[in-house]
């Protein structure tokens, strides 16, 4: 029983973050139809900010972070500006090949770089586990599960109130009008991939002294792609309900039936869902004009 | 030199049956590296159990098309990226049964695949060559039959308008599950004829990069026109050899090129030709017409 | 509103029957208990306001859309059994109100996709080239050919369908739609693009397929000097229901007609 609870626990924190990751591909995908294939290796590449920031240079926590984000945000401004703008015309899933050729030149630009072997990042908090009835937890699993909610409340209201949150749900809805009304569609474009940025950019870091940081680090978050699938990429509400539940899911498999299965959970998940209910799990339903 | 002439012939045959699922009956695929290792490991499987390679490669072929009647017909009602998502999960299963199901593919080791020995060795690279040749130009012939048959026609008219095709007959669930069918029988071929040109069979040439990687040819040469797949191929194929030196740089040159491409030459190679040849064709007209005019007066 | 029938309804000889047919779309009736029948060798035609559900229940006769409620029969034979894809089959096929042209083929080579369902030769046949496969594609191109001829647009049979001007596409849409010789024959409003030159040549067209073919036209149109040029016999919708049936001369006097086109404020069609 409390081993039950000790996987479960375990399995929210790690569907957190594949909540969030789905969360900034969804948004990226409501306002601008791009499938970003990348994110994962936008993970790796924070992590890998944020570690010469913190080992390289040696900087203390905090800067290296937000300096680390901040290179984020520029590089997918770089991205959604000079591989993504110009194809705005062509059919959807040139999209996902661009990506996939972002993806391809992050991961070889992240090894000219910093060379195949992994590095270690250091903890940020302290490494002692808490003891919450029985349950163990590091303090950095309270920080990464803490930190998922936290930025699923701010995006929530983000949406809701700021004016850039609802000049994106705009954007979502109809570009046409959106651009009538004065809310410029190309600001925006590069906004949610702002957000997206900060986004992954967090997932990154945080998850840096758990997982290690090397090149290929950027596979472990193609979940977050099908928890993106489970909300229909369109469902905010589905990719937080899924990401959890895939967390918990995988991590569950992972124990009871055997590590391999782990992997093969999500895709057979994924597939179901494709076939059975291609819009989604939680798709907001979308009315076809006949 | 024969060795990468061969390695272009064996990936254009694959992009060639993309093409013709994704160009023409438009349906998108992200699996055809999976449709390949089906037919790779399958001829490779029953040549290692003391079946001839000439008996192997067609069951390989028709093993891996009977895979894609498998995807194709879920795939009916599957458009746009969600068909894209579950044709990627399709190659990504694929990947972990060719890791796991050590058994038969030998797991992460991989699997050797040999050349034929009957009549004679085909040991030899220039022997061997002559096997694909003679394989894969008969199946392009049949492709561009295919293409500009009915059935090329009714791909087409699915992928433009699904609704008028159906009023004039075109069955869909038939005619888009046959393109997954020819294109999967392509890969397969394609798979086969693959294993024995490197030797042996690896899982890790069989990932979704590597079904990205048939449609950047696609892409690159030009959808829907068949000889942008052997262009794209030729490119796909050309460039590490390029490239052989620095190695390092051999994937970040991959994807910069490949994006400077999708920008310049949206419509790929042959779509650029295409584009000049018509302006071409009209600036003679427009010559024409202007010393006619002038002559007149 | 319904209107007491002042004819009998269905005094055609039951070629093709449309019996109360009802459809909903987004809350409202699309169709409302529609009825009508048409007689072998006739033009009939079916207009009414925009919105008024003609173009739908071209849809629903060649089952581009399911019905609610209603039956259809042609020649004895219940239509709605029937798949979208086997209604060419039936000897029906029909053009569309924005063409529908294939833009990757030529001209001729959109007017053969209208011979699609006619000869047998298999995949294999096509793939290898045999000779039955040549001889059908030869046959199409014939075919098709002459049915380019019908509508003047022989010269075009090599470009490429989509770089004609609107009013020639609707003229191939119209060849394809002819080449395989149907008995019934659904036009969607064939005239709209056309210029008044192009339009009296359709109309001249229309009337020959009827007199010298025997071909039974279905159309519809808002095209009023057409329909009341070359009609047998008019249906009328409004808001999804018959509101009228008869020929030109008591439709262009019938002042519930009138009244449909000018239209009332206060009336909406039914919900459902």
């Amino acid at each position: 029983m409390l081993r039950l609870a000790q996987l479960i626990v375990d399995g929210t924190v790690l569907g957190g973050t594949y909540a969030i990751c789905a969360l900034g591909m969804v948004v990226i995908f409501k306002a601008t139809d791009v499938i970003n294939i990348a994110q994962g290796e936008l993970v790796m590449m924070a992590a890998f900010f944020g570690f010469t920031f913190r080992v390289y240079f040696g900087w203390s926590f905090t800067p290296s972070f937000l300096l680390a984000i901040g290179f984020i945000i520029f590089l997918s401004l770089a991205i959604e500006r000079l591989a993504l703008r110009p194809l705005i015309k062509a059919p959807i899933w040139t999209n996902i090949i661009t990506t996939m050729a972002v993806l391809i030149i992050l991961q070889a630009a992240a090894r000219l770089i910093w060379g195949p072997e992994p590095y270690a990042f250091p903890p940020y908090l302290s490494r002692m586990p808490l003891n919450i009835a029985g349950i163990r937890l590091t303090h950095q699993d309270v920080a990464i599960l803490g930190t998922s909610i936290i930025y699923m409340i701010l995006l929530f209201l983000f949406f809701k109130y700021a004016r850039i949150g609802k000049g994106m749900r705009a954007v979502q809805m109809d570009k046409e009008a959106a651009s009538l009304m004065g809310i410029s569609v190309r600001k925006m474009y590069s906004y949610v991939w702002m957000l997206n940025a900060i986004l992954v950019g967090t997932i990154g870091i945080l998850l840096a002294p758990r997982l290690g940081v090397y090149s290929t680090m950027g596979l472990l978050f193609i979940k977050g792609f099908v928890v993106a699938v489970m909300g229909g990429f369109t469902s905010l509400a589905g990719s937080i309900v899924g990401g959890f539940l895939l967390g918990v899911v995988e991590t569950l498999a992972g124990f009871y039936i055997s590590s391999t299965m782990k992997d093969i959970v999500s895709f057979i998940i994924l597939i179901l869902i494709l076939i059975v209910k291609p819009t989604g799990l939680f798709a907001e339903s979308v009315t076809k004009r006949v | 030199m024969i060795y990468i002439i061969s390695l272009v012939l064996v990936y254009s045959i694959a992009a060639v049956g993309l093409d013709i699922l994704m160009g023409y009956s438009g349906q998108v695929c992200f699996g055809q590296a999976g449709f390949v290792a089906v037919g790779a490991y399958t001829t490779a499987f029953l040549v290692k159990n003391g079946f001839s390679y000439w008996v192997s490669l067609p069951i390989g072929g028709i093993v891996a098309a009977l895979t894609g009647l498998m995807i194709g017909l879920p795939a009916i009602r599957i458009r746009g990226h969600y068909l894209a998502l579950a044709t990627m999960s399709f190659a990504y299963i694929i990947h972990l049964i060719l890791v796991h199901w050590e058994s038969v593919t030998g797991g992460p080791r991989g699997l050797i695949a040999a050349r034929p020995s009957w009549p004679f060795s085909f040991e030899k690279d220039k022997y061997f060559y002559f096997v694909i040749i003679f394989i894969v130009i008969p199946l392009f012939i049949v492709a561009r039959n295919i293409v500009k048959s009915k059935y090329g026609r009714a791909f087409l008219a699915i992928q433009k308008d699904e609704i008028v095709s159906k009023s004039m007959g075109i069955n869909l669930t038939i005619y888009k599950t046959l393109a997954f069918i020819v294109c999967s029988f392509y890969a397969g071929v394609a798979g086969g004829l693959y294993g024995p040109l490197i030797g042996f069979l690896d899982p890790l040439s069989f990932t979704i990069l590597d079904s990205a990687l048939y449609i950047m040819m696609i892409v690159l040469g030009g959808r829907g026109t068949l000889v942008g797949a052997f262009i794209g191929a030729a490119f796909f194929a050309i460039l590490p050899e390029v490239l052989r030196e620095a190695k390092k740089w051999q994937e970040l040159a991959f994807g910069l090129t490949f994006i400077c491409f999708l920008i310049f030459m949206p419509n790929g190679v042959m779509g650029f030709i295409r584009r000049y040849q018509v302006s071409f064709v009209e600036k003679i007209r427009e010559m024409e017409f202007l010393r006619h005019y002038f002559e007149e007066k | 509103m319904h209107l007491p029938s002042t004819h009998e309804e269905g005094s055609g000889n039951g070629f093709l029957q449309v019996r109360n047919l009802s459809i909903c779309f987004g809350g409202l009736k699309a169709l409302n208990k529609v009825n009508f029948s048409v007689t072998e060798g006739q033009i009939f035609s079916i207009i009414g306001p925009n919105g008024a559900g003609k173009t739908t229940a071209l849809n629903v006769i060649t089952r581009l859309y399911e019905p609610d409620d209603g039956e259809i029969v042609f020649r004895e034979e219940e239509l709605l059994k029937v798949r979208a894809d086997q209604i060419i089959g039936k000897r029906i096929s029909r053009t569309f109100q924005n063409v529908g042209l294939f833009p990757g083929l030529t001209t001729l080579e959109n007017v053969m996709v209208g011979l699609h369902s006619s000869g047998g030769a298999g995949f294999f046949s096509s793939a290898l080239k045999l000779k039955a496969s040549r001889e059908e594609e030869a046959w199409k191109r014939i075919q098709a050919m002459e049915a380019l001829k019908l509508v003047n647009l022989e010269d075009q049979a090599s470009e490429v369908a989509t770089d004609l001007p609107f009013g020639q596409q609707k003229l191939v849409g119209l060849a394809r739609a002819l080449v395989s010789k149907p008995l019934l024959l659904i036009l969607d409003e064939p005239a709209s693009g056309l210029s008044p030159l192009e339009v009296g040549q359709l109309m001249d067209l229309i009337r020959r397929l009827r007199d010298e073919k025997g071909t039974t036209i279905l159309l519809v149109e808002h095209d009023m000097r057409v329909v009341m040029g070359i009609s047998n016999r008019i249906a009328v919708l409004n808001f999804g229901e018959k509101i009228a049936e008869g020929n030109p001369g008591e439709i262009r006097n019938n002042p519930l007609v009138v009244e449909a086109y000018l239209g009332e404020e206060e009336e909406t069609g039914q919900a459902c």
